[in-house]
């Protein structure tokens, strides 16, 4: 049987509207294997993600679901602002979500719901001030969680972003896996994962 | 013609014919060998024998009119110029004509003119210098239809008004058969080796709710010299038991030896009417504090050896006790047994199910009503408690119907503790073989490697007979002394006696409450108590008293009148025995813990949490920061609605956040339990805590 392979995509988009303002952090996704590091200017709070796309491989899958597993590259927040550049009670977070994925040869769409992800602190924050988010199920499990990368769901949070301003930089990173009835369509597919800062 | 020598060699010796003033010749002379039995502590006396005596002297006790009155018991007590007594008495006491004998007067209660009678009163004594010795201890059945008798260890010595005669008191209780109701007695006379006066004997005090009366008269008595092979085996047992007595001081000491407490002595029988007080004790660091005995007549002259009623205690001190040797020698499983299978009676589908831990725990499930106490006070009970036999205290045990699973609801019943002692008996039987008997097991392997002394290792019976079976519920004897050592068995001990493990000690644990994961099952009534393994437990908290900086829980036993053995975690016990309903023993519990407190302020866990929400995305996410303001490294929890996460390792000063998405836009109030654990000291301290969140909402 020939491998199966979802190809992710990671882009940057701005944030949506919300309550609290918009910061817009704006970058071209480049689909080349050309290392291009964000110019960060000085004073800014800003998002990176590390180059290349995700292939997702067969791992774990059982008689009642078929999983592949990988991993999300390492997604970077960096805060250069000074201290009275920060408003206060303000607090950034990084959400994602994630489209359809589309087959290569008319196969139905394997929805977002069927990709879920267990987010994880790559950099350990000193302060313990930023949170990974909780786990998300696909829609094959159960549970309130098992609703896949549908909605906007968080991958890394801070309490407060004044007050871990000073530590600079933390990188998060994603353990993703798609699960799919056993009678899903053979072939290739993609999707593309946004991920979000707001604050 | 010889007298006596000193006491060491003193025995039955040539008769001297002395002074005789009314007093019966012997019926037989019997030369004993010269004992050389080991001193009772304290002996020999060092009075001079000049007693100022005007109350029982010898002309009063050779009188044949009825004393119209009873006297001060002080007439009874040892003297301080008591001298060394010139004679020893070794032989058997009969009282003569006590059916048709004595004066009464009623206190509270009725009684039928049958009952105002001594039962008939023969006693084998023996005597070890100063002191008087029965050879039967605890409760002797008399055959009389309203009396047992237990004659306890009193007092000779010599005064020079006696005429040479050596002189004698005795302290003695009477107990209603088929009853635990004790009332306390002295008794007093003046003997040679072969003549013995008049008895003078009174009752003035007693532990009985609901039947109280003055009892007295003098009466002419017989002395049979001799009979008892094993007199120096007596005497030499009798010196060990004084000499194994805890370290005994009045009361009033503890606040002489413990100054800076600033204890108030006033809360050691606060709550009880002072004629209602049988006596009471303090145990603290090995030392048995002790309060006097009052009577109509003042204090009792041997409040040491006076006989308390056990009453309900003896659900804790034999039903839970014995049940905690049983599960030393065999195991805790044995409290998992099942009483249809032990007890041939119970063969019901009522007891499907329900094991000796349900009965010792009053949870059978087999109940009239579920109401506090309703049952223990209804006809059922009145049948139980009525009923001399075996069998009619099986059927009213086994008379309540099937109402709930076992272990589901406290419904107390002392016919219940009846029950699971038959059962442990036969549990017993089972290993032991059929001459093993549980009472015998209790005394010989727990009671008395605890140094417990011969008047309280006899329990009532059914059947009016020492064959019966044990009661178990009730039924038992004490003295301060007997329930001193008892409270330390269980508590400072840690059910170690003779230098042996003797009780389970897990299971000890959890009937004293130290087992969170084993706390018996919660009474039912307006306070509610543990009750595990026939063990009250009473919690308390600083809204009690707000000198309790940490929650404690104190065990108790709990007896019908107003009798309570509180064994408080600080390693001290009081008990208190009286007889007016009352129950006051709380205000001890203070005093006590300004002695040592009652639970050590454990290291807490100081940490600073905070529980807030906030919009994100739409929606509401629910935060929990937490500050590690403890000095070692803590782990973690955090649960709440939305899911649980942990951290392993937080460092002291470092914080841990986590943010939990709720996927609500509307998020309704709730709480987050935020458990921490971290080795302070050596020790793993826990704490968790439970923190209230409002609504949020994110449209």
């Amino acid at each position: 049987m020939a491998p199966h392979r979802g190809r992710v995509r990671g882009s940057l988009h701005d944030g949506r509207g919300c309550w609290c303002g918009i910061r817009r952090h704006r970058e071209d996704g480049v689909d080349v294997n050309v290392d291009i590091a964000p110019i960060v200017a000085p004073g800014e709070l800003a998002l990176s993600v590390a180059p290349g796309d995700v292939t997702l491989l067969e791992d774990g899958s059982t008689a009642e679901f078929r999983q592949f597993t990988g991993d999300l590259p390492t997604v970077s927040v960096t805060d250069t602002r000074g201290e009275d550049e920060v408003p206060a009670g303000a607090f950034w977070y990084v959400v994602g979500t994630s489209s359809d994925f589309v087959g290569d040869a008319g196969q139905p769409a394997i929805s977002a719901g069927h990709l879920g992800w267990t987010p994880k602190l790559v950099s350990e924050s000193e302060s313990g001030l930023v949170a990974e988010g909780d786990p998300v199920d696909t829609v094959m499990d159960g549970g309130a969680d098992a609703v896949g990368l549908v909605d906007q769901e968080f991958l890394v949070s801070t309490v407060d972003s004044g007050a871990v301003r000073e530590e600079g930089s933390w990188s998060a990173g994603a353990d993703l896996f798609i699960r799919t009835p056993t009678d899903v369509a053979p072939g290739s597919y993609s999707a593309t994962l946004t991920l979000s800062l707001f604050e | 013609m010889r007298r006596s020598l000193s006491l060491f060699l003193c025995g039955a010796l040539a008769a001297a014919s002395l002074t005789a003033l009314g007093t019966a010749p012997a019926s037989a002379t019997a030369a004993a060998p010269a004992s050389t039995a080991t001193a009772v502590p304290g002996d020999p006396l060092a009075g001079s024998g000049a007693v100022d005596r005007s109350v029982l002297t010898g002309a009063q006790l050779a009188s044949t009119a009825a004393p119209a009155t009873t006297v001060a018991n002080d007439a009874f007590a040892l003297p301080a110029a008591a001298a060394t007594p010139r004679e020893t008495f070794e032989g058997t006491l009969t009282l003569n004509g006590v059916a048709t004998s004595g004066s009464f007067t009623a206190v509270k209660g009725t009684s039928t003119p049958a009952r105002k009678h001594l039962p008939p009163f023969s006693v084998q004594l023996v005597q070890n210098g100063s002191h008087l010795v029965p050879v039967a201890r605890g409760v002797q059945y008399t055959g009389s239809p309203y009396w047992n008798l237990a004659v306890g260890a009193g007092r000779a010595w010599s005064e020079n008004g006696d005429g040479g005669q050596t002189r004698a008191a005795l302290p003695f209780a009477l107990i209603e058969r088929n009853a635990n109701c004790t009332h306390n007695g002295v008794l007093t006379f003046l003997f040679t080796n072969t003549t013995v006066s008049n008895v003078r004997y009174q009752i003035t005090s007693e532990t009985c709710q609901y039947s109280q009366f003055d009892l007295w008269g003098q009466v002419s008595a017989s002395y049979t010299p001799g009979g008892i092979a094993e007199a120096e085996d007596i005497r030499n047992a009798y010196a060990a038991e004084v000499a194994d007595r805890l370290p005994t001081k009045p009361i009033s000491a503890l606040a002489t030896d413990h100054p800076g407490a600033g204890i108030d002595l006033s809360a050691f029988g606060r709550g009880i009417t002072p004629s209602a007080l049988s006596t009471l004790g303090f145990l603290y660091e090995g030392v048995n504090y002790v309060g006097d005995c009052p009577t109509r007549q003042g204090a009792y002259p041997f409040c040491g050896q006076m006989l308390l009623p056990s009453y309900s205690t003896a659900k804790s001190a034999f039903g839970g006790v014995a049940l905690l040797r049983l599960a030393q020698k065999y195991g805790p499983e044995v409290a998992g047994e099942l009483v249809q299978d032990h007890v041939a009676e119970a063969s019901g589908s009522a007891w499907d199910g329900v094991t000796i831990d349900h009965t010792l725990d009053m949870a059978t499930g087999n109940y009239s009503s579920a109401a506090y106490q309703v049952d223990e006070g209804g006809p059922k009970m009145s049948a139980f408690l009525g009923g001399e036999t075996y069998a009619d205290k099986m059927t009213a045990a086994l008379s309540f119907p099937h109402q709930a699973a076992p272990g589901s609801i406290w419904t107390y019943h002392t016919s219940d503790t009846f029950l699971a002692t038959r059962a442990m008996d036969d549990v017993l039987k089972d290993r032991d073989g059929a001459d093993s008997e549980i009472f015998a097991m209790l005394r010989d392997e727990v009671l008395k490697p605890a140094k417990v002394g011969p008047d309280s290792l006899t329990t009532l019976r059914t059947d009016n007979d020492p064959a019966g079976a044990p009661w178990g519920g009730y039924g038992m004897f004490w003295t301060q002394d007997d329930i001193a050592k008892v409270a330390k068995l269980l508590t400072v001990d840690q059910g170690v006696a003779g230098g042996n493990q003797v009780l389970h000690p897990g299971l000890l644990d959890a009937t004293l409450q130290k087992d969170p994961a084993d706390r018996g099952v919660t009474t039912t009534g307006t306070i509610p108590f543990h009750y595990n393994n026939g063990f009250w437990a009473q919690d308390f908290t600083s809204a009690d008293n707000a000198a309790y900086t940490s929650p404690f829980t104190v065990p108790f036993m709990s007896g019908f009148g107003g009798i309570t053995v509180a064994l408080m975690p600080n390693g001290s016990s009081y008990y208190v025995f009286s007889d007016n309903n009352e129950f006051g023993w709380r205000p001890v519990i203070a005093e006590s813990n300004k002695l040592e407190p009652m639970a050590a302020d454990e290291p807490t866990l100081a940490l600073d949490v905070t529980v807030a929400s906030r919009c994100a995305a739409g929606k509401s996410q629910l935060t929990v920061n937490t500050l590690n303001t403890a000095e070692a490294p803590v782990a973690l929890t955090y649960e709440s609605d939305f899911g649980t996460k942990s951290f392993a390792n937080v460092q002291p000063g470092k914080k841990a956040f986590h943010a939990f998405t709720t996927r609500l836009a509307q998020m309704p109030a709730g709480n987050v339990t935020v458990t921490a654990s971290a080795v302070i000291d050596g020790e793993t301290v826990t704490s968790t805590e439970v923190i209230d969140y409002a609504a949020r909402s994110c449209r």
